[in-house]
């Protein structure tokens, strides 16, 4: 479980990124924090694995305040995928999938058997791609990788910034299906940031919808529609008619499952 | 050009020595200047050091505007205060080590300083500690724009080394210095063409290495 603590961000410049952010993510559960660009959701993201150190309030992570743990054991444990892939060009697809393996020394023929087995469940078959490298791959493919490699050493918790972001559309919306498949079945602790609320409604369990830096509804993504807590939300979830109804449709699909 | 190539098929001899010469001076000089230059960029690289930076680069950078004979000049009063061979070998290396910096210093600094800001987030965010983002993400990222600066720094010296003969350390400039104080024309342009032509050569050499050190994945084919 995640939990965070009136969690704030100052930076030294005295911009309030991120104002006492409070919320608790269930083990295998799936959170989107949600927002315009600014609103703080990837800083209180990268507070998380410490990327961006906290300035007052406290996240625990399975009951343990994460700046009490060492920073890299930290991040070992916690999967990452981020915008721009940031697959290494340097490194075949299995060498970039080892690089935490690698770090918590896993033994050689141990990575390339997870690198085999996480090629799998993204759908790219290993011996095909496993020794290719990244300007190799499309783009579709190399973001597969990203997740691929962000569940290398199998952590319970994932962090994904944007992951789908930089994809077209219609790739996109395969690999949002895909990966909705895959987290049913490894069913991990997923914080997920976006702008876009298309994809908050479809994946989320639960949306964090924040804005200016404060946090303005923690709900499921049917609530978020039916029972906006202020005008704020209303507006952002579907000012327009046409939206509101796109996003009741994609609820609705999600419940039928 | 006659009489160079006469004097060529005469002494070959002659020529192979004063080459090897050369290229010794070359080899023993840059492998230095790389060790040095490399050690040094990665440190100037680190994070809070940019005044460092700036200031070590432009040092290097005033190295390169002495003219090589005042270099030499100088480097023999410096020895000489510290009772070392003011002479030959010693001198050259140590003024070619000097020239070579800056190449191979900005090149590297540049380089780690370029690495794509998404590389070392991701290589952090997944748990690297400082050492390992340098050995595993940066370093090999930076190795063509790197390996760009030493051939340049190659190219350089082996000119450069030409004027050392002058101070006794031999190579290909001694037939060229021969040839101008005997006014023997044959000796001036055999020189000149060979120092051009090892130049060439090394640098053609270099350009098989880079591609040899050069991360698969970031060949351009």
């Amino acid at each position: 479980m995640i939990k965070l603590d009136k969690v704030t961000k100052v930076y030294p410049d005295g911009t309030e990124a991120v104002k006492k952010v409070s919320f608790e993510v269930n083990d295998g559960e799936f959170c989107v924090l949600l927002g315009t660009s600014g609103c703080g959701k990837t800083t209180t993201m990268k507070m998380i694995n410490r990327l961006i150190p906290i300035t007052s309030g406290k996240i625990y992570i399975n009951g343990t305040d994460n700046t009490q743990m060492n920073e890299n054991e930290l991040r070992r444990n916690i999967g990452y995928a981020i915008q721009e892939i940031g697959l290494f060009p340097h490194m075949t697809v299995g060498q970039n999938i080892g690089t935490v393996p690698e770090l918590k020394r896993w033994p050689k023929a141990e990575r390339r058997q997870r690198a085999e087995k996480l090629l799998k469940l993204v759908e790219m078959d290993p011996a095909e791609f496993i020794d290719k490298y990244p300007n190799e791959l499309s783009g579709g493919q190399a973001q597969r990788v990203g997740v691929a490699r962000a569940l290398g050493a199998d952590p319970p918790v994932l962090l994904m910034d944007e992951p789908f972001g930089a994809i077209d559309p219609i790739t996109r919306t395969g690999l949002q299906d895909e990966f909705l498949k895959i987290q049913q079945e490894i069913k991990k602790t997923i914080i997920f940031v976006t702008h876009d609320i298309f994809e908050a409604t479809k994946m989320a369990d639960r949306i964090a919808l924040m804005n200016e830096g404060q946090l303005v509804q923690y709900d499921t993504p049917e609530n978020l529609i039916h029972k906006p807590r202020n005008k704020f939300v209303a507006d952002f979830v579907g000012a327009d008619k046409a939206i509101k109804r796109a996003l009741e449709e994609i609820a609705q699909r999600r419940q039928s499952k | 050009m006659l009489e160079a190539w006469q004097y060529l098929v005469n002494h070959p001899d002659k020529l192979a020595g004063w080459a090897l010469e050369h290229l010794w001076i070359i080899f023993v000089a840059i492998v230095i200047a790389v060790i040095l230059g490399v050690a040094l960029g990665i440190f100037i690289s680190g994070r809070g050091k940019e005044h460092v930076a700036d200031t070590t680069l432009y040092l290097a950078e005033i190295m390169m505007t002495i003219p090589s004979l005042a270099l030499f000049g100088l480097l023999m009063l410096l020895l000489g205060s510290m009772g070392l061979k003011t002479f030959g070998f010693l001198p050259a290396v140590i003024a070619l080590i000097v020239y070579g910096q800056l190449p191979i210093l900005r090149n590297t600094y540049t380089a780690i300083r370029g690495v794509d800001p998404a590389m070392i987030e991701a290589g952090k965010g997944m748990g690297m500690t400082e050492r390992q983002l340098l050995f595993k993400v940066k370093l090999p990222l930076a190795v063509p724009v790197i390996m760009a600066g030493l051939r340049n720094a190659i190219v350089l010296i082996i000119g450069i080394a030409a004027i050392a003969a002058l101070i006794g350390a031999g190579g290909l400039g001694a037939p060229i210095f021969r040839g101008l104080r005997n006014a023997r024309m044959d000796l001036i342009i055999l020189g000149g063409i060979s120092v051009s032509i090892l130049a060439l050569l090394v640098d053609y050499l270099m350009s098989r290495v880079e591609r040899w050190v050069t991360p698969r994945g970031l060949r351009t084919r």
